[in-house]
């Protein structure tokens, strides 16, 4: 699984290197992002390479900010292609997750 | 009057008052406290101021120590001034008569009393029966009581008779006395003999006494003339032991003996012989005829016996009940008393039809002239009875009066006598009478004098004691044959009521529970003893809304309902449900109102249950028969397909019979599409069975049929899928002596041709748009299951558009109406006619609406399948460009499907769609795809999914097929846009995307996704960005 992680500035930030996030990968995400994210109270995944996202990937987001939000931290994103933000949009999820366009509008609002 | 002197002299005449207790009277009130069931009876004599209490019996046998009471107020002066019978039902309501004036009982509360009169119709006193408890005197107990008080009056005539015999007894003795002086001196009869026996001196008296003149006589031997021959040798022997012994027995003596007149007729005498030695030894005898003396003493005597005979009588029918002994002894004593050796007693009845007969009681033995005893009996013991036409019985009976014949012999030339009857040589018939009623006939014959107006007379009373005897017979009679058919009916109730199987309860008009016999034991598990004594509606075995219907009937129960039947469910003590089958009747009193409800019930609830059982037995069959059709059967067609739309009605009937019709696609669905439409015979749940076994049949042969073609690259026809079919089934359906009849058809819209294959199926109408009129498609195969040879051969239809199919089961055509009438191909043919022009399913609905209307009914006895098809190309134009692709199922694949999709959006569409549009169609086909791989293939790769796409130049259309688990749309949950659950937003993701979806799960089990959007022009791809991006 292709991932990105470094700290800068007390966040944890993700860089998801898939192009695409669907039923055949999602399971997979899910696995090899838990021990990444595990204790980390600020978490920003930077979603600008992913092109297609489907019910399955947002699954594996839900999956992630869930287990974050329980250990007390914060997840955000950041650099939804016009695509993939139409599809969180289309089921509500842009009202549930933190999304802002730039990894530094993202790192801005961690900072407030 | 009470005080009339004429009645008080009555009574006085009576000698009642104040007198001794007399068995005669205590026998006629006892007698009615037993009949009546009655606590008291008495009778009482008044005079101006008391009234003495001559006999009471009370039931419980206590004696009364007042004998005498104040007459004011009493039962008894209310009769005496009436002088009519006086009857209360309740005392309550008639305050005038003071209880403590009854003198008997102070919780009096009913009575019957009746004036006791004397012979002259004097009112004595009164004769009462009394109860404590409220009673309705029936008209029977009214008779009983009237009969027992003419006993009383009966008495009191014999009383009084017997008093007139007795002073006129001492009368005669007066006048004895008289005469007696008058004999001495010159009536008695003075004969003297010598000593030879020869008469020597005959005074007149003798002359006049014996009816010798003294000339004749003088000098004559006295034993030849005037001794009777039995007495001639002891009067001899006497006369000689005298002479020669000098031994005297009569001489001195007066002696009572019999003399013989001139006549021959001897007579009673008293005599005395002197012996008279001097001169010359003679004897003179003094003679004195008694004969008015010893008659007198002998009336006296009679009277007596008569009123001992009667006394007798009247004792042995109280006592013995019996009227055949005791008119047998009265007639023995009638014999005697007039000396009599035959005579009957018969009571007059009336057959039937009115006529009188004679009914004989009692008769003598009737000796013939031969000595044997004839006429029908020397052993009285059973009936003999006379019809009273043309015979001595009849003139009796005709005369009222009676018939007295001392020359018989001559009179019966007149056939006075019954057939067969010895003669008589004098005869007497009398016939007794009660108030102007004839009751009966005495009859008696032979006395060797003959017979007198005199001893008609004697017998008056006895007559009379006869009429009182068959009158208390009567009544008697008819009180003992209600009390033995009571008794009888009683008996066989109790018998019936005890070991009938059936349930019997008996409740008072209140509903209260007299009776609860052993069968309401056992079967509803209650003690006679938890229900008698309560009201039927407390009875514990109700069901409140049971409980609450009863308790209505009752409180509404009126004198004119009609018995009648129903059925009622009561709780055993078990619990156990009882189904009862009950049948009502009424008790009636005399007035007509109902006095006890008598229920009989069956208990019908195992019947019930078998019928319950059968009932859902058979609902359950066509449960299963309708979840056959339902889950196997009935197929939800599309509206339109290939160019065509499609209009369906299938009802289920109450009876399944396996009625079924499926759509195939064996090709693209684009291409053509098939029609199966079929029925078999017979109905329930094997007829479905069969009809689902066809249909799948159908499926399986088309599937393997596809399988096999595929490589040369063509569909199955058909006649060869039907053969498939044949060679599966026909087999077993000629086993099971069943057939299928069916129709296929297969509609292209491309060749605008209809090939069918019609099995023995309903005909199909045709509707030509062109011509506005209908034909009938006819093939020309027989059903399945009919032969094991057979070719199916297809006939070919040509379309025009806007031309119409129907199809339809027998069940449409041969709906019935009430009179039996079928609904018919030329009504229906009408129906499609008149419908032609409506869309497919309306035209189904009108068809249903048609049979609806003529049958008059809701539901339909056979099943009822119309499937209506028009073939019209604009409703659904062809694709401007149409792809059909197969993927294995394996979610490698989603890339490439989701490539595939974009080109075909994009590349190839004739007017490529924008990228925000394609994306969502690709995002819907995406969840789709991946649902199938992941739940409707659960995963197994190497499974097929076909993704049709067409581009219609309003809309995009893909069809997306597989051959997985089926999908419940319905069941897919709302998701969960809280975030709070990862999946479930598959479907509804493919519902965002998309204008409509369809799923439908059909054709060989295939699951086919619609999906369609609808194409606008923001849809489409900027002409610019077009040109930019394929570099037009």
């Amino acid at each position: 699984m292709r991932f990105e992680a470094s700290i800068e500035n007390n966040v944890l930030v993700v860089a998801i290197e898939m192009v695409t996030l669907d039923a055949t990968n999602s399971g997979e995400f899910k696995q090899d992002i838990g021990p990444i994210i595990e204790n980390q109270s600020r978490v920003l995944f930077d979603l600008s390479n992913l092109n297609f996202i489907d019910s399955s990937g947002l699954g594996a987001m839900l999956s992630s900010l869930r287990r974050i939000s329980a250990a007390g931290g914060q997840l955000k994103l950041c650099g939804l292609q016009p695509r993939v933000q139409s599809v969180f949009t289309l089921v509500r999820m842009n009202q549930v997750f933190d999304i802002s366009a730039t990894r530094t509008d993202a790192m801005h609002s961690f900072s407030i | 009057m009470v005080t009339d002197a004429e009645r008080l002299k009555a009574v006085s005449r009576s000698e009642l008052m104040n007198s001794p207790p007399d068995e005669a009277y205590d026998r006629l009130t006892r007698l009615a406290v037993r009949v009546l069931n009655a606590p008291a009876a008495f009778i009482g004599i008044a005079d101006d101021t008391h009234v003495f209490l001559k006999s009471c019996h009370s039931s419980d046998g206590a004696q009364l120590n007042v004998v005498s009471v104040p007459l004011a107020g009493t039962i008894c002066e209310a009769i005496i001034r009436s002088g009519e019978m006086l009857i209360v039902e309740d005392f309550t309501s008639t305050p005038e008569l003071t209880s403590g004036a009854l003198m008997v009982k102070t919780d009096l509360a009913s009575v019957i009393a009746l004036p006791i009169r004397d012979s002259d119709g004097a009112v004595l006193g009164s004769f009462s029966v009394i109860d404590t408890a409220y009673r309705q005197w029936t008209q029977n107990e009214i008779e009983i009581v009237t009969e027992l008080t003419s006993c009383v009056t009966t008495e009191l005539e014999l009383n009084s008779m017997l008093r007139d015999s007795i002073a006129r007894a001492t009368d005669i003795q007066a006048s004895e006395a008289r005469k007696r002086a008058i004999l001495e001196s010159a009536l008695d009869c003075i004969v003297t003999i010598d000593i030879c026996g020869n008469i020597v001196d005959f005074n007149p008296a003798a002359e006049t006494t014996f009816g010798y003149v003294a000339s004749q006589v003088i000098g004559e031997h006295l034993v030849d003339l005037i001794v009777p021959s039995h007495l001639r040798a002891a009067h001899r022997a006497g006369f000689d032991r005298y002479l020669s012994t000098g031994e005297a027995h009569v001489l001195g003596k007066r002696i009572e003996i019999s003399a013989l007149r001139a006549n021959g007729v001897e007579f009673p005498v008293e005599l005395a012989i002197v012996p008279i030695e001097e001169p010359v030894r003679l004897f003179t005898a003094y003679i004195r005829d008694i004969s008015e003396r010893r008659e007198s003493a002998e009336q006296i005597a009679a009277s007596q016996l008569m009123l001992t005979v009667i006394q007798n009588a009247q004792s042995h029918f109280i006592a013995e009940d019996d009227i055949d002994s005791t008119f047998s002894a009265l007639l023995a004593h009638l014999l005697v008393l007039t000396q009599s050796s035959a005579g009957f007693i018969g009571e007059v009845l009336h057959r039937a039809n009115g006529d009188p007969y004679l009914k004989v009681h009692a008769t003598s033995d009737i000796i013939d002239s031969t000595g044997v005893a004839t006429f029908g009996t020397a052993d009285f013991t059973h009936d003999i009875e006379f019809e009273l036409t043309n015979n001595l019985f009849a003139t009796v009976a005709e005369t009222g009066t009676y018939v007295l014949s001392n020359n018989a012999r001559l009179d019966q030339a007149s056939g006075w006598l019954p057939e067969g009857h010895p003669e008589v040589s004098c005869f007497l018939g009398m016939p007794f009478y009660q108030a102007e009623e004839l009751l009966g006939v005495i009859g008696i014959a032979n006395r060797q004098d003959g017979y007198t107006d005199a001893l008609v007379e004697y017998l008056a009373p006895f007559l009379a004691t006869c009429a009182s005897l068959v009158s208390a017979y009567r009544v008697r009679q008819q009180r003992q044959i209600i009390q033995e058919t009571l008794q009888i009916e009683r008996d066989f109730k109790t018998a019936v009521f005890q070991t009938v199987g059936a349930l019997v309860m008996v409740m008072d008009r209140t509903g209260l529970v007299l009776e609860f016999n052993p069968a309401c034991e056992e079967i509803m598990g209650y003690s006679a003893s938890e229900v008698v004594g309560k009201r039927i509606f407390e009875a514990p075995f109700y069901h409140e809304g049971g409980r609450d219907d009863s308790r209505l009937f009752w409180s509404n129960l009126r004198d004119d309902w009609e018995p009648e039947g129903f059925e009622t469910r009561l709780e055993a003590r078990s619990g156990g449900p009882r189904l009862i089958a009950w049948t009502m009747s009424t008790i009636r009193d005399i007035q007509g109102r109902i006095s006890h409800v008598i229920s009989c019930g069956i208990d019908i609830t195992k019947q019930q249950e078998n019928e319950v059982a059968l009932i859902q037995a058979r609902k359950n069959e066509i449960e299963i028969g309708a979840k056959i059709q339902q889950t196997l059967l009935i197929t939800r067609a599309p509206k339109s397909i290939c160019g065509f739309r499609i209009g369906t009605v299938s009802r289920a009937s109450q009876g399944i019979d396996g009625d079924y019709f499926e759509l195939f696609n064996c090709g693209l669905p684009t291409e053509h599409f098939d029609l199966l439409i079929g029925d078999v015979m017979g109905k329930g749940a094997t007829a479905a069975l069969l009809g689902a076994a066809s249909k799948s049949q159908f499926q399986r042969a088309i599937r393997r049929l596809i399988v096999l073609l595929r490589e040369f690259g063509r569909t199955p026809e058909p006649s060869e899928i039907l053969a498939a079919v044949h060679a599966a089934m026909t087999t077993d359906l000629v086993r099971l002596e069943s057939f299928v009849t069916l129709c296929y058809a297969r509609f292209n819209p491309w060749t605008k041709i209809v090939t069918m294959i019609d099995c023995g199926h309903t005909r199909t109408i045709h509707f030509h748009s062109q011509t506005g009129e209908c034909s009938f498609i006819e093939g020309k195969n027989l059903p399945l299951g009919v032969r094991l040879e057979e070719t199916y051969l297809p006939l070919r239809v040509p379309l025009e558009r806007g031309d119409l199919l129907v199809f339809y089961s027998d069940g449409v055509t041969e709906a019935a109406n009430g009179a039996g009438e079928l609904f018919g191909e030329d009504r229906l043919l009408l129906a499609v006619e008149s419908g032609a022009r409506l869309a497919p399913q309306e035209l189904a609905d009108s068809i249903c609406e048609a049979v609806g209307a003529f049958t008059g009914k809701t539901s339909f006895t056979d099943d009822f399948t119309c499937v209506a098809v028009s073939f019209d190309a604009e409703i659904e134009p062809l694709p401007l460009l149409r792809d059909a692709r197969e993927f294995e199922s394996n979610l490698d694949k989603l890339d490439s499907i989701r490539s595939h999709i974009r080109d075909f959006c994009q590349l190839r569409a004739p007017a490529p769609l924008c990228d925000d549009t394609t994306d969502l169609l690709i995002l819907a086909i995406n969840e789709a795809i991946t649902n199938i791989i992941l739940h409707a293939y659960e995963g197994r790769e190497h499974e097929w999914i076909q993704i049709i796409a067409e581009y219609h130049a309003d809309a995009v259309i893909f069809y997306i097929h597989d051959a997985g688990k089926v999908f419940h749309p319905d069941a897919i949950p709302q998701p969960d846009f809280d975030g709070g659950r990862d999946g479930g937003f598959g479907y509804y993701i493919i519902s965002q995307c998309m204008d409509e979806v369809y799923y439908d799960h059909y054709d060989l089990g295939r699951n086919c996704l619609t999906l369609i959007r609808k194409i606008t022009p923001a849809d489409l791809m900027h002409s610019q960005e077009r040109a930019n991006r394929y570099e037009i």
